[in-house]
């Protein structure tokens, strides 16, 4: 007996568990209807059910050892990789100029708590005590030469892009009720959410305090002052001076800006780009009337070269571009063409007339 | 920090990963797929090794790109899909593919009654039954595993073997008609046996 189509398709519904409860009230009058049409059914049902599984094993703790081990080597292959990669956005050559790279150096630096837990040396209780905060005041160092970046990651797993000649100070893992890191230099900071430690940073005079979200810091002890731009979030900046705090707080949202000089209270926040301060973290420059004095010791630190100028009184002029990849003869001559006068290069010493 | 994770469904799973970096989540999601999918590709690749090593490669990659992976429909079905993916990858490369059994290939129509002894009975009847599945069409019979076996609904078979839903239900349907046939000598065994 040739069953029709449309039997078929319910059969096969009833069977696999998909037949709505409209469909089995009608399968079912079909049953009814004779023994044959029950038998069918039946019989493939049964084929359904004792479709006998299949003879598989593997051993899946095994495998996820494996995995573990496979995802270690890989992460920590993967950060070298950042760095090269970071690395990689300068420009190789230019004319008759080539640019050295070097590795970017991480430097362990123990402090002295540390020093004192050995000098204390038997003293049991005390020393236990002291070594315990010695832990916690080991402190890492990322430094970076003129003409590099690097990108470090933190213990709680907060980001930082850190910009050519600029150095940061980390403890090797956060502890306590405060995650406290020192810069000197800029840096792109992307921190992770935790609410119950905060987060923060200590630039020049400056003390910003975070819970987690993006931005950028620039402060050059060189330049007396310290730049806070936020990408996301909402970050509060302070002098880091006792005396001034409390009153002197700017708090500054998503696109704000604030600028804070040695001993001095924050400015008030004003509305940003944010983008056109973190470009440098493409390859990019930014300059928004900054007088050509902070622009050339963007510029030394950036290419690692050194700049001089004939005649003093240009410093002072300010200068307005946007580079979204910046290359050395490139932002040289947009300069040189601002102040109508000319500039010669020998490798790394650039002049200005 | 003690989370209980036992019933969460895939899509929290990897979205706690994906946003927590919460490897915990992740090793779970590992663990619940991981035979599966491995037994998945083994039946294409007929290599456990194989297919081990795919799975592996597999999970390592989403693990490296969980935060460029937008998963919001069934992460079940992208997973067999993926696995489905290169381990078909797999054969062309190693050329076995023309071998396999082409989409509807001819029947074994030729079916040699067995002698069934009385307490053997059952067994070879499921022997048979596994017999016969074997030989159906490849995708028919994937499809057929992957609602079977691994009880993925006919909506994520469509996604993982990329056809309609409409084509699975078809699929099904035909491969139910052929088994039937298959077993045609068996039937009157199988009315008396107590599955």
């Amino acid at each position: 007996m040739e069953l029709q189509r449309k039997m078929w398709v319910l059969i096969q519904r009833y069977v696999t568990g998909n037949a709505s409860p409209e469909e089995r009230q009608v399968l079912q009058k079909w049953i009814d209807k004779s023994r044959d049409n029950e038998q069918v059914l039946r019989e493939i049902e049964k084929i359904w059910k004792m479709t006998p599984e299949e003879n598989f094993e593997t051993d899946v703790e095994e495998a996820w050892r494996q995995f573990r081990e496979r995802i270690n080597q890989k992460s920590t292959e993967k950060t070298v990789k950042q760095i090269q990669t970071v690395r990689k956005t300068y420009p190789k050559k230019s004319n008759t100029f080539v640019y050295a790279m070097r590795a970017a150096a991480v430097i362990l630096v123990i402090l002295l708590a540390g020093m004192f837990s050995y000098y204390l040396g038997n003293n049991n209780s005390l020393s236990d005590s002291i070594a315990e905060k010695s832990e916690f005041y080991q402190m890492q160092e990322m430094v970076t030469s003129r003409g590099e970046k690097a990108k470090v990651r933190f213990s709680d797993g907060t980001e930082v892009v850190l910009n050519s000649a600029s150095s940061i100070r980390f403890p090797k893992e956060f502890k306590g009720s405060q995650r406290e890191v020192y810069l000197d230099g800029e840096a792109l900071f992307k921190v992770a959410h935790d609410a119950s430690q905060l987060f923060i940073v200590h630039a020049q005079g400056a003390r910003i305090e975070v819970l987690g979200t993006e931005f950028n810091v620039k402060g050059w002890e060189e330049d007396g002052k310290t730049e806070v731009v936020v990408r996301e979030g909402k970050v509060s900046v302070n002098s880091n001076l006792s005396e001034l705090s409390d009153e002197s707080e700017v708090i500054l949202t998503k696109g704000y800006m604030t600028e804070l000089i040695k001993g001095k209270a924050p400015q008030p926040a004003t509305k940003v780009d944010s983008n056109y301060y973190l470009l440098w973290t493409s390859g990019g420059m930014h300059f928004d009337n900054v007088p050509l004095q902070k622009v050339f010791r963007d510029i030394e630190r950036r290419f690692d070269v050194n700049i001089s100028v004939e005649r003093v009184d240009i410093l002072d002029v300010p200068f307005t571009s946007t580079f979204q990849y910046a290359e050395l003869n490139e932002v040289l001559s947009v300069i040189a063409a601002s102040l109508g006068t000319d500039y010669a290069r020998h490798e790394r010493e650039v002049k200005f007339y | 920090m003690s989370k209980s994770y036992t019933n969460v469904d895939d899509e929290k799973l990897w979205e706690t990963f994906v946003r927590e970096s919460d490897e915990v989540a992740f090793e779970i999601l590992y663990k619940r797929y991981y035979v599966q999918l491995v037994r998945f590709s083994w039946r294409y690749s007929k290599s456990k090794a194989v297919s081990e090593e795919l799975v592996q490669d597999f999970f390592a990659e989403i693990w490296e790109n969980a935060d460029l992976l937008n998963l919001t429909n069934s992460i079940r079905a992208y997973f067999y899909k993926a696995i489905r993916n290169s381990s078909l990858n797999y054969l062309k490369h190693k050329k076995v593919r023309e071998k396999y059994d082409p989409e509807w290939m001819s029947m074994k129509k030729e079916t040699v009654m067995p002698e069934i002894e009385d307490k053997f009975r059952e067994e070879k009847i499921r022997e048979a039954i596994k017999e016969a599945v074997e030989s159906l069409p490849e995708r028919s019979r994937m499809t057929y595993k992957l609602h079977r076996y691994d009880g993925l609904t006919y909506e994520e078979i469509a996604e993982v073997m990329g056809v309609s839903v409409k084509t699975v239900e078809s699929q099904m349907t035909r491969s139910l008609k052929i088994l039937r046939s298959q077993l045609s000598y068996l039937l009157p065994l199988l009315l008396i046996i107590v599955a």
